[in-house]
């Protein structure tokens, strides 16, 4: 019964006009952020952050919360009208989408991709309004072992399901892990901060924010004198957009097995839309009947990408509220303003703060409307040409970085903090390292920090065994090995299959 | 292998070294001002060094093999596309805004704002000297505004006293 007037008193908070303002504002950031490739969710959410100190908690996740999802929609619309995804997770809709544009079906190619996002997106948060009182239940039982494991976990899978280098992915990762150890520990010591008082409470998460996600993405701008740059031009048709919102009943099937598989993929710490996007597209091209269609401009293709990463949302936003873990990178900055607004995520967290939470929840939920109109809006003003000079856009991010770093705290040592962020996360992405990683690393890195020296003090010299004696425990830690060795296994054999392959060309 | 692939092998190398140099002297300096810590404060880490640097010679010796995945060739391999990796831009951006923030107490923020945008623009290419201080102007003033007023942001005010 207490659920259901939190749950009631959330809805109506989220539907204060205060806060379906920042609904609005928030929509229309993503998705002009999403068109603009380079402009990644969490890079967007970052940059946006700095806006949201005066605010109350719910508005300024709401307002954050709707450009993480909007930015989605609006990166696909560039994703099948330019071939130019406006963030990674709408990399695989290109395969599809762009061929329905060159075959002159672009407007109706939008109207799938925003009506499957939109679909998938609300499964997702329905099924997050409906699981997420039992899910922090069973996460109240979870003692420091299992929340120290959850942690290194978010670290980990980032590096068993990501697309690069192994190697280099933990090594980012663990680098973020050593970093955030910066400053007094729960002991009271001052760990490697050469006594600056800037550092006593750690590594400033929004400087590291800007300048990982931010700066570095506006170094590599620095070589391009377009963002996007193309002279494509179709045919501008509402009634096309809006025939694609009633997706043909033989994509049903596609679009609930790349929602469910968003949902789960969503729920795991790290893994994110990208991941969703393309494993979903995978497993509805070996799945479909049409299989031949994939690649060549195929409408399933389009509905399981774009449902995939937008109900993983729902689950990444569950796992980063429960559990105190950021799901994806993005949600990392969205835990990092919950941080800042003295709220500290997790299974507590949950119970003490049910309204908030179903507040975010129903704020997520009626966004949905505003990301239609903003992505239809979008989308039939996008149908011409866009370029968007570097010249222009890079000096304008530079000032909102400089200003958001500094305003955070007042202090010019979080600019200098920031620009030596951009510095090694741009040499990063140069050299195939992770800045996400990184970041991951430094958001999880005080959880998992604080509950290790408190397995000292509860479990004394054999605090080890704490990791197999405790049910929940072990089973986190079997997981988590069996994720290592199922990926490992997966690249061994990718490789073994890339060297036959070369073989045989030579033989050939 | 001829002097030019010698040098072109040699650049690749050292540009793979870069940020492994990064992280090592980035741990020196951990370790440096960690050695008075406990037990307990130094547990963790000591292992997560143990991992990185693990990690960095794994990822070495897969370079040095030549055993790279085509995505991640791809990434490190741009420098036709991306330009080379010491090019001066996009070291130019992080030079500005340092040297401005380092002059907020002299010239004030606002002013330092609007010279930040403008030096961006000549960063890339000046084409026209008083549009471009237009545009810095107009973009400035509104940013400046929302952080000083609406989010009550604290700025210095240098000599001209406007912050």
């Amino acid at each position: 019964m207490d659920t259901l007037i939190h749950m009631q008193q959330g809805f109506i908070n989220a539907a204060q006009w205060q806060a379906l303002l920042m609904m609005i504002l928030g929509t229309l950031i993503g998705t002009f952020a999403g068109i603009i490739p380079g402009l990644s969710s969490g890079m967007s959410v970052a940059l946006f952050l700095p806006l949201t100190f005066t605010m109350t908690p719910l508005h300024g996740i709401i307002f954050l919360i709707s450009i993480y999802v909007s930015v989605g929609y609006g990166g696909a619309l560039t994703a099948i009208l330019l071939n130019t995804p406006g963030s990674p997770q709408n990399a695989v809709t290109t395969l599809d989408g762009f061929e329905l544009t060159k075959q002159g079906r672009a407007a109706e190619a939008l109207g799938y991709s925003i009506s499957s996002s939109v679909y998938g997106g609300l499964v997702s948060y329905v099924a997050m309004l409906l699981s997420i009182g039992f899910v922090a239940t069973v996460a109240l039982k979870f003692g420091p072992p299992e929340m120290f494991l959850v942690a290194i976990a978010g670290v980990t899978v980032l590096g068993a399901v990501g697309t690069a280098s192994v190697a280099k992915t933990v090594a980012s990762g663990v680098f973020g892990l050593l970093i955030g150890t910066i400053g007094i520990v729960p002991t009271g010591e001052w760990r490697a901060t050469y006594g600056e008082p800037y550092l006593a409470e750690g590594l400033p998460i929004i400087p590291v924010l800007i300048g990982m996600f931010v700066f570095s993405e506006l170094m590599l701008m620095a070589f391009r004198e377009y963002v996007i740059d193309s002279t494509i031009t179709v045919k501008r048709s509402l009634r096309d957009i809006f025939r694609g919102f009633s997706l043909p009943a033989w994509t049903l099937p596609a679009f609930l097995r790349s929602t469910g598989l968003g949902v789960i993929v969503g729920l795991l710490p790290a893994a994110g839309g990208t991941a969703a996007s393309f494993a979903s597209y995978s497993l509805a091209r070996k799945m479909s009947k049409r299989s031949e269609e994939y690649g060549k401009g195929s409408v399933e293709g389009v509905i399981a990408s774009e449902s995939a990463n937008n109900a993983c949302s729902g689950g990444d936003i569950m796992t980063t509220l429960v559990l105190g873990v950021p799901g994806s990178a993005t949600t990392g900055i969205l835990l990092g303003a919950l941080t800042m607004h003295g709220l500290q995520a997790g299974p507590n967290f949950v119970a003490q703060q049910q309204t908030l939470v179903y507040g975010i929840i129903a704020a997520a939920i009626i966004s949905q409307v505003f990301m239609v109109a903003a992505a239809v809006f979008a989308a039939y003003s996008l149908s011409g040409t866009l370029s968007v000079p570097t010249r222009i856009l890079v000096p304008i991010l530079v000032l909102f970085s400089v200003i958001g770093a500094y305003a955070s705290r007042n202090a010019a040592f979080d600019v200098y903090l920031m620009l030596v962020c951009g510095a090694v996360g741009y040499l990063m992405k140069r050299t195939g390292y992770s800045p996400a990683a990184v970041v991951m690393g430094v958001i999880l890195s005080p959880i998992a920090d604080n509950e290790l020296i408190r397995m000292f003090q509860l479990y004394g010299s054999d605090w080890y065994l704490a990791f197999v004696t405790r049910p929940i425990a072990a089973c986190i830690l079997a997981l988590l090995v069996a994720t290592l060795v199922w990926s490992a296994i997966g690249r061994f054999s990718a490789r073994k299959q890339r060297v036959w392959h070369t073989q045989g060309g030579i033989a050939e | 292998m001829s002097n030019g692939q010698q040098t072109q092998s040699r650049r690749q190398l050292l540009r793979e070294l870069t940020v492994p140099c990064v992280m090592v002297t980035a741990v020196v300096l951990f370790v440096w001002d960690s050695m008075h810590l406990s037990y307990e404060a130094l547990v963790f880490p000591v292992v997560l060094i143990v991992i990185v640097l693990t990690a960095l010679g794994w990822a070495l010796v897969v370079y040095l093999r030549g055993d790279v995945p085509p995505a991640e060739a791809l990434k490190g391999g741009d420098d036709e596309e991306g330009g080379p990796i010491v090019a001066a831009t996009p070291w130019l951006l992080i030079a500005l805004p340092a040297a401005l923030v380092a002059s907020f107490n002299i010239l004030g923020v606002l002013p330092a704002l609007v010279l930040l945008v403008f030096g961006g623009q000549a960063i890339f290419s000046l084409r026209s000297p008083l549009l471009s201080l237009l545009i810095a102007i107009a973009v400035v003033a509104p940013t400046y505004a929302v952080f000083k007023y609406v989010l009550y942001a604290r700025f210095p005010a240098g000599i001209l006293g406007i912050g």
